[in-house]
């Protein structure tokens, strides 16, 4: 493997010019479609033909020109003597970009279709600071790219543990570059894999995608014009093809979930090394993250009876992030064998989780979820009534969704549960999507205990974790039993000198 | 970085009774200019709904009736802010302890946040035009949890909202 020397100001790798063009064009097609349409469609006298090629030609030019430039004058180096990574960018004027070390919180890879078709990275630093939340660098060689990560996460360490004399760092530091490239494990899931998970996840939200499209369709161009609403024909004939039209949305939104879910999660890839997680999956936008176990706040696994059946488990994995925006820093990797969810657990929390103590909720969250869905029961009945339906038909009815609620949220309240160990607190909910989220103690940024007048006689509250990944709620639960649990959370968050990131 | 001592923890149960505990804090009152100012809050809102109230009753002269109800409505809405207001200023309430802060607010739905000093990011002291008339800070506690676990104690005299910012900021170089 060459050594790259990163010290001195550098370009991207030269087919990076084709990238900036190529986007750059994209860009321009994208603006400008419709100019070329107006001419497609309509006839035009030859001279404002050949003018208008010719502007289309100096734009080529300009935007030609243009590309060279800012590749050329993309230029990033690592400054050791001043403890910062340096972009300079910029077409007409000049852009600098320091990042101190310490300030770094990622270094990630992203490819989109045209970066994989000329076999190029995206390097994405993420960093701490306010001006730029992240800094890409779009086209460089893997090997180019991994030895740029590789060396900025040293020197981010570095920069963070040398104000002490860490010898155990040391120690560690040269079997770890030795096992560096070999990861501990790999896992990779495969097509017909996702493809069981499309399957088996929740077609709604397909048919939900096509909905949304098929009305931003309808505002542009008004469908109705083409479709008239009132088709003329027997009643018979509306209700066979409107249970058709139901169907077949089913099938296409199955359809387009599973499109979805392998678009979205192709070539799902999980590597672990000594010190993090590489991640790497998508199809159109290809994304490669190294998580390192430090900066997990919280994990969560879930699966739903059918997905649990084909050993299909889902996880995901929320990051700190000091802004609000917790989506986003989430990961989520689905369709895992429950082996590999273990081993990404011990990864995370080198530890297994074993819970001493479990938390259940009070009655009163069952009785309060059963009165709220009878809601929909008690208008079917008075709306029923208003009308005059069958008085048998809307008894059986409401009975029967009287049963399935009641059955619903019997089995829901059974499984809702809070365990805690020494070290990790584990909720567990869901009837069908069932999930565990995990939270190591000392992770805990502050609890909140929240209590309606209507609790306090009963001497039942609602519970809230707040962590740096998001929050976990536990409702409902007898005072009495969790006033200790608070104690001992923020005895052992304020007794441990950990840092939680 | 040293690893918790695993062996102080064996037993949980009994260990968890003899710990600190959060509820028996004698919690601080807040000041009592904080009341005036959610007084005057909503007694600012009062004064514009009886006003549109005011205007509509001039177009709706035919429908007595629905200008009752609505203003019976709103009569019941402030009576019954004003004394959520006084609830609230008697029940909020703040403690410090050796190593946490502990904030509690809301009367009918009540919500009691503990934060650790090691878990605060910062804290500051801000004052909005009303503050200032009424010489009152609010003293704004930032963590890495979000807004959830973000406290927020209004209407303190300004000293104590300076002494406590600066004792927390004290306290939390300690840990760091």
């Amino acid at each position: 493997m060459p050594e790259y020397d990163f010290s001195q100001p550098q370009r991207q790798s030269k087919v990076g010019l084709i990238l900036i063009f190529g986007t750059a064009l994209f860009h321009l097609v994208r603006n400008l479609w419709v100019v070329v349409i107006y001419f497609l469609v309509r006839e035009v006298d030859r001279q404002i033909m050949l003018l208008t090629i010719l502007g289309l030609f100096v734009v080529l030019l300009l935007t030609l020109a243009y590309s060279v430039l800012a590749f050329l004058n993309f230029k990033f180096h690592i400054d050791e003597k001043n403890r910062e990574f340096v972009l300079r960018k910029g077409v007409v004027s000049t852009d600098v970009i320091n990042i101190p070390f310490e300030k770094i919180q990622q270094v990630n890879f992203r490819r989109n279709l045209l970066q994989r078709l000329i076999g190029v990275y995206s390097v994405v630093i993420e960093t701490a600071g306010s001006q730029d939340k992240e800094i890409e660098i779009k086209a460089l060689f893997q090997e180019k790219a991994n030895e740029l990560s590789e060396r900025l996460m040293e020197l981010k360490e570095a920069e963070i543990f040398g104000g002490r004399e860490d010898l155990e760092a040391a120690a560690e530091e040269s079997p770890e570059k030795a096992t560096f490239k070999k990861p501990k494990w790999e896992y990779h899931v495969s097509l017909l894999t996702l493809i069981k998970l499309g399957l088996s996840s929740n077609y709604l939200r397909g048919v939900g995608l096509i909905l949304a499209f098929y009305f931003t369709l309808r505002d542009q161009f008004m469908l109705d014009e083409v479709f008239p609403n009132e088709i003329p024909g027997q009643q018979e004939f509306v209700e066979k093809s409107s249970f058709v039209f139901i169907m077949g949305l089913l099938l296409f939104g199955m359809v387009i979930t599973v499109a979805e879910t392998v678009i979205k999660y192709y070539d799902l890839n999980l590597k672990q090394f000594h010190e993090s997680l590489q991640v790497e999956m998508g199809l159109r936008n290809n994304t490669k993250v190294n998580i390192r176990s430090s900066r997990v706040q919280m994990l969560e696994v879930s699966t739903n009876p059918v997905q649990k059946f084909l050993d299909l488990y889902t996880l995901k994995i929320s990051l700190a992030s000091s802004q609000d925006d917790l989506e986003k820093s989430r990961i989520k990797m689905p369709g895992l064998s429950p082996e590999v969810v273990k081993q990404v657990q011990k990864f995370i929390f080198k530890q297994e989780s074993s819970e001493k103590v479990t938390i259940l909720p009070h009655k009163i969250v069952l009785w309060r979820k059963f009165s709220r869905g009878s809601i929909p029961a008690v208008l079917g009945l008075v709306v029923g009534f208003i009308f005059q339906f069958p008085t048998l038909l809307l008894g059986g009815l409401v009975s029967v969704y009287l049963i399935l609620l009641s059955l619903y949220n019997y089995f829901y309240f059974q499984r809702l549960k809070l365990g805690l160990d020494k070290d990790i607190l584990v909720k567990t909910s869901g009837l069908w999507n069932r999930k565990e989220q995990f939270l190591e103690i000392y992770r805990l940024q502050a609890v909140s205990v929240r209590q309606p007048l209507w609790y306090k006689r009963r001497g039942i509250v609602n519970l809230t974790f707040h962590s740096a990944g998001g929050d976990i709620s536990f409702n409902g639960v007898r005072k009495k039993e969790v006033t200790p649990l608070v104690n001992f959370l923020m005895y052992r968050v304020e007794s441990i000198e950990r840092s939680w990131m | 970085m040293d690893p918790v001592r695993s062996g102080d923890f064996s037993n949980l149960e009994v260990d968890v009774a003899s710990l600190p505990q959060y509820e028996q804090v004698k919690l601080h009152s807040l000041s009592k200019k904080y009341l005036l100012k959610l007084h005057i809050n909503t007694s600012i809102s009062l004064t514009f709904f009886m006003g549109g109230i005011l205007v509509a009753s001039f177009f709706l002269a035919g429908y007595q009736l629905i200008f009752w109800l609505v203003f019976g409505f709103f009569v019941l809405l402030f009576g019954w802010s004003y004394y959520n207001n006084y609830q609230l200023a008697k029940r909020n309430g703040y403690g410090l302890r050796e190593r946490d802060v502990i904030y509690r607010r809301g009367f009918i739905f009540e919500k009691v946040t503990v934060v650790p000093f090691n878990r605060i990011q910062h804290v500051s002291v801000e004052r909005n035009f009303l503050d200032k008339l009424l010489n009152i800070s609010t003293l704004k506690i930032f963590t890495a949890g979000g807004s959830g676990s973000d406290v927020n104690i209004p209407g303190l005299p300004p000293e104590t909202a300076t002494a406590l910012k600066e004792e927390i900021s004290e306290r939390i170089s300690g840990h760091a």
